[in-house]
């Protein structure tokens, strides 16, 4: 039987052809998952000349590990995680913080004063359209995205960009599914108040 | 419906098109104007996160990595089992030789001479030398390799 290209192969087949001694198939794996291991080490490592090492690193324990993989999660999921806690390592080790409890206590705040009495009828507001477009809207998105915390930035990304589930997300970062959603819900209102400061508008 | 305008997080469940608002919350914006510019606000926000274009490393990722990965060991000519079947099939008939001839044997050697003995084992103890060399050098190789590796 003629085996299939490895662009064909499922993540198991992949995995197999990989322990197997195939080096082809775990620059399959490389390729599939490059993107995930990308939006990780972008968002939560801020030095860019550290990126290449630890995405490099990342991949050499997969490799490692490769044979304990037990498909209990989706491939690019179980890579994931190990890039998440490759970049926490390196954080921890530069003694920096993914998330300043400080910063998460001013959203609170910002929360409660949210609820407080409703002003008065108010007509429609201006078309968001017209606040952002027109600017270079990426440009200004990526500069407020990274004012943002490490991990607020990496959960938008995660959630954003590669459209992963609050599940997925909950099992590479190993945090539960509840705080996954809450500190979506404040790096959404951060990043809009970051958007807002830039403007000095009073709402959008 | 309620008349307080949607909190931050009833806003973002709403530009969440997948996401549930109870009853009251979507009574109140369907009414008002504010929360309606509000959740559009939101969803063209992370509309336009989701069109950011991905982050990409500057390098051929793949190629490092694969230029990395440790060099497969080599394996044996021949598998393990073979060599042990072999091996015990030499000592059966190493044994069955002895149970046979064992008798004539000790003849034998009985009417060689004692420096003749001594002979055969000075020359069994070069080969066995030799072979531990061999090997000593062999190991040495292989263990260079795979510190370069």
């Amino acid at each position: 039987m003629r085996s299939l290209p490895p662009s064909l192969l499922t993540d198991q087949q992949l995995v197999t052809q990989v322990l197997a001694g195939d080096r082809a198939a775990f620059g399959q794996v490389v390729q599939r998952t490059e993107g995930l291991v990308a939006q990780l080490v972008f968002k939560m490592i801020r030095h860019p000349a550290d990126r290449p090492d630890l995405a490099q690193e990342v991949y050499l324990k997969v490799f490692k590990n490769l044979s304990g993989f037990k498909f209990q999660a989706k491939l690019s999921t179980w890579v994931g995680q190990i890039a998440f806690n490759t970049c926490l390592h390196y954080l921890e080790k530069k003694q920096l913080v993914l998330l300043d409890p400080a910063e998460t206590a001013s959203a609170d705040a910002a929360e409660e004063g949210r609820r407080a009495p409703p002003p008065p009828a108010a007509g429609p507001e201006a078309d968001p359209e017209t606040l952002l477009f027109g600017q270079d809207l990426a440009g200004i998105l990526g500069a407020a995205i990274e004012q943002l915390p490490p991990l607020y930035r990496t959960l938008i990304s995660l959630y954003h960009q590669q459209e992963l589930s609050y599940e997925e997300i909950a099992q590479i970062t190993s945090l539960p599914d509840g705080t996954v959603k809450n500190y979506l819900f404040r790096a959404r209102k951060l990043l809009k108040q970051q958007l807002l400061a830039r403007y000095h508008r009073d709402d959008l | 419906m309620t008349n307080s305008h949607l909190s931050e997080n009833a806003l973002q469940a709403a530009a969440e098109l997948a996401a549930q608002l109870p009853a009251d919350q979507v009574a109140h914006l369907r009414n008002c104007p504010l929360c309606q510019g509000r959740v559009a606000t939101y969803q063209q926000l992370l509309g336009a996160v989701a069109q950011l274009p991905p982050p990409a490393f500057a390098f051929d990722l793949t190629a490092a990595v694969l230029a990395q990965l440790p060099r497969p060991q080599a394996r044996p000519a021949f598998p393990t089992w073979l060599l042990g079947g072999v091996a015990a099939l030499v000592l059966m008939v190493v044994i069955a030789f002895l149970v046979l001839f064992g008798s004539v044997l000790g003849q034998a050697l009985q009417g060689l001479s004692a420096g003749l003995g001594a002979g055969l084992a000075v020359v069994a103890g070069f080969l066995i030398g030799g072979q531990v060399l061999e090997l000593l050098a062999r190991h040495r190789r292989q263990m260079h390799l795979l510190t370069l590796s």
